[in-house]
């Protein structure tokens, strides 16, 4: 299967809109017929390889994959739509990144922007399959609307995270902003570090006692990519079940949950 | 009456010809006759073995043969903690069904009556694979799910194996007094074959048990098999159809030793009580290999001083397309 990687030229201060770039027609490409395509900002017309240096090679996995090299925090909408293979950025990512993706995976070693995995335009969907792992932190309104998928956040979270989640699981390492999980209809927040949630909104938390979190938090892949949600950690530190749980937003008759550790 | 010079003709002549002979037990040049069904193989948790025990009974439980109980089922065997999917104690079940409705209905069932009910039990798919592998699905959560109330959370969580490849399951957690009973969305179901048999010519009660008992220790950790009757072993061995006409079948006069003097029968003069093994098992070679390992383990067990001979169980091979041959079975290197 191809490897593309992108890596950037020079830093740039003007947002660029990344969101035709997909994956599963890039690999359809040339390196020279991807420098040539077309990505926006909101005043110019670039083409990729006015911004990247572009290089295409055959690589012995079964998935695609795209690597994004350098400082990207101006590239918005990356993984816009993405449905198969890996994404995978070395530095920060800007805004609205996996917005509506349906599946494969965003590994981002870096900090995220606002709207990870949130929806784009008039959508009232956001992220619905899939996985995005954040090995730093992520801005505002992350998971916003997320219907399906996991987002992993092993550094902080910003306000608003989970706004109005649908479904769909959110794992996050630290801190959280402040709105956590407004307008909750149902999905999972896993938080390594304990919020305070308003009891208008969320019930009271109560001990977890399910064989599920083991399901959850005791696979490999999620240990490494939010290195603070390790179980045997947690149950060394807390004892056995060291996780309580509060559902909510009963404001809108939500029950959706957050798991955080037990105090 | 039969003729009771003619009456054990036939039966003692392969008992003295057997040209194949286990520690001295002869083993009949004949064939078990055994037929196609479907399978789905499960696998429950508790929070310690005594619960799983107790969920794995009831859930196998009424479930020897497809005549009357819907389904054949047993514990295939025990599972430690690191072989289930929320690292807890657990067993392998396996079903076998004679029509794919019939194992959608049967498992759901058990599953609710027999798993939901018991304490800190969990119940995953033990088949792995997606639709992509096993088309055909046992509902499990899809409807044990509507007892949560509406208070029931489904999760998707993607599992990554091995091998790299990435496998989407759907779990659904329900509500129940001690937590949660968390439970598999569905499980596949595969082509398999049930009624696999050999049938123990015993000179006592006694030495036919020790065989048997034998042959089911052999059998048990063998992996694919399971042998659903009381113990592994049942005493009516049936043959199809009866003189009444509700039932399909009905018990096999040639094998009871009551009857030898009233009917055709197929009894050495010197077998005084017989026991059949059965089983079940996911194909051909691991149902062949456990015949194998059975017969083996009976004979040395009490040899030819308990066991008159070994046979097996057709109806003439115009029933069921799987068959055993157990002279074939037994000269066989194991798979």
């Amino acid at each position: 299967m191809k490897e593309i990687t992108l890596t950037v030229r020079s830093l740039q201060i003007e947002p660029v809109d990344v969101s035709d770039l997909k994956l599963d027609q890039l690999i359809e490409n040339s390196a020279n017929e991807i420098a040539k395509l077309s990505v926006r900002s909101a005043i110019y017309d670039f083409e990729l390889g006015d911004l990247f240096d572009v290089d295409c090679r055959s690589i012995d996995h079964e998935t695609p994959s795209l690597i994004l090299r350098g400082d990207c925090k101006s590239i918005q909408r990356l993984g816009h739509q993405h449905c198969f293979g890996i994404i995978r950025v070395e530095g920060d990512i800007g805004d609205n990144c996996g917005t509506c993706m349906t599946g494969g995976k965003i590994m981002i070693n870096g900090n995220a922007g606002d709207q990870l995995g949130g929806p784009s335009g008039a959508r009232n969907i956001g992220m619905n399959g899939g996985i995005i792992a954040v090995s730093g932190s992520a801005g505002r309104f992350a998971g916003h609307r997320m219907r399906r998928g996991e987002i992993r956040i092993a550094g902080e979270a910003g306000d608003s995270l989970a706004a109005w989640q649908v479904a769909g699981t959110i794992f996050v390492g630290g801190t959280v902003g402040n709105h956590l999980a407004y307008g909750m209809r149902r999905g999972t927040v896993i938080l390594g570090t304990p919020a305070q949630l308003p009891p208008s909104r969320f019930s009271l938390p109560v001990t977890l006692e399910s064989p599920f979190e083991q399901i959850l938090l005791g696979r490999a892949e999620l240990k490494h990519d939010v290195p603070l949600l390790d179980r045997k950690k947690r149950e060394h530190d807390l004892g056995e079940n060291p996780w309580c749980v509060s559902r909510g937003d009963r404001t809108i008759g939500g029950i959706g949950e957050i798991w955080q550790p037990r105090i | 009456m039969i003729d009771e010079g003619a009456e054990h003709d036939n039966a003692n002549h392969w008992i003295e010809h057997a040209p194949l002979r286990i520690d001295g037990v002869p083993i009949q040049a004949t064939f078990a006759e055994a037929f196609d069904m479907k399978m789905t193989r499960l696998v429950l948790t508790a929070a310690d073995r005594q619960w799983c025990h107790h969920a794995a009974a009831a859930m196998v439980g009424f479930g020897t043969s497809v005549i009357a109980c819907g389904v054949e089922i047993a514990v295939e065997r025990e599972l430690s903690a690191k072989e289930t999917p929320d690292g807890r104690p657990g067993v392998a079940i396996l079903a076998f069904a004679v029509s794919g409705k019939e194992l959608e209905k049967q498992i759901p069932r058990r599953a609710g009556q027999c798993v939901l009910t018991c304490p800190t039990t969990a119940l995953y798919a033990g088949l792995e694979g997606d639709r992509n592998v096993y088309p055909n699905r046992v509902p499990l959560g899809k409807t044990l799910r509507y007892f949560g109330d509406g208070f029931q959370i489904s999760k998707q969580v993607q599992h990554e194996r091995a091998d790299g490849h990435c496998e989407t399951i759907r779990y659904w957690r329900v509500p129940v007094m001690d937590g949660e009973f968390v439970c598999q969305h569905d499980v596949g179901r595969t082509e398999a074959i049930g009624g696999g048999n050999f049938i123990l010519l015993g000179r006592s009660m006694q030495s036919v048990s020790k065989a048997c008992r034998a042959a089911i220790d052999a059998i048990k950790p063998m992996p694919g098999v399971i042998t659903p009757f009381p113990g592994g072993a049942t005493r009516s061995g049936s043959k199809v159809g009866s003189q009444y006409a509700a039932l399909f079948a009905s018990t096999n006069e040639a094998f009871c030793p009551s009857l030898r003097k009233m009917t055709n029968s197929e009894l050495p003069a010197a077998a005084s009580a017989v026991l059949e093994v059965v089983l079940d098992g996911a194909n051909f070679e691991q149902i062949s290999d456990a015949i194998r390992a059975g017969i083996n383990a009976a004979c040395e067990s009490v040899g030819e001083a308990g066991l008159v001979g070994v046979t097996a169980g057709n109806y003439g091979g115009k029933l069921g397309r799987h068959h055993f041959h157990l002279d074939k079975i037994m000269t066989e290197r194991p798979s």
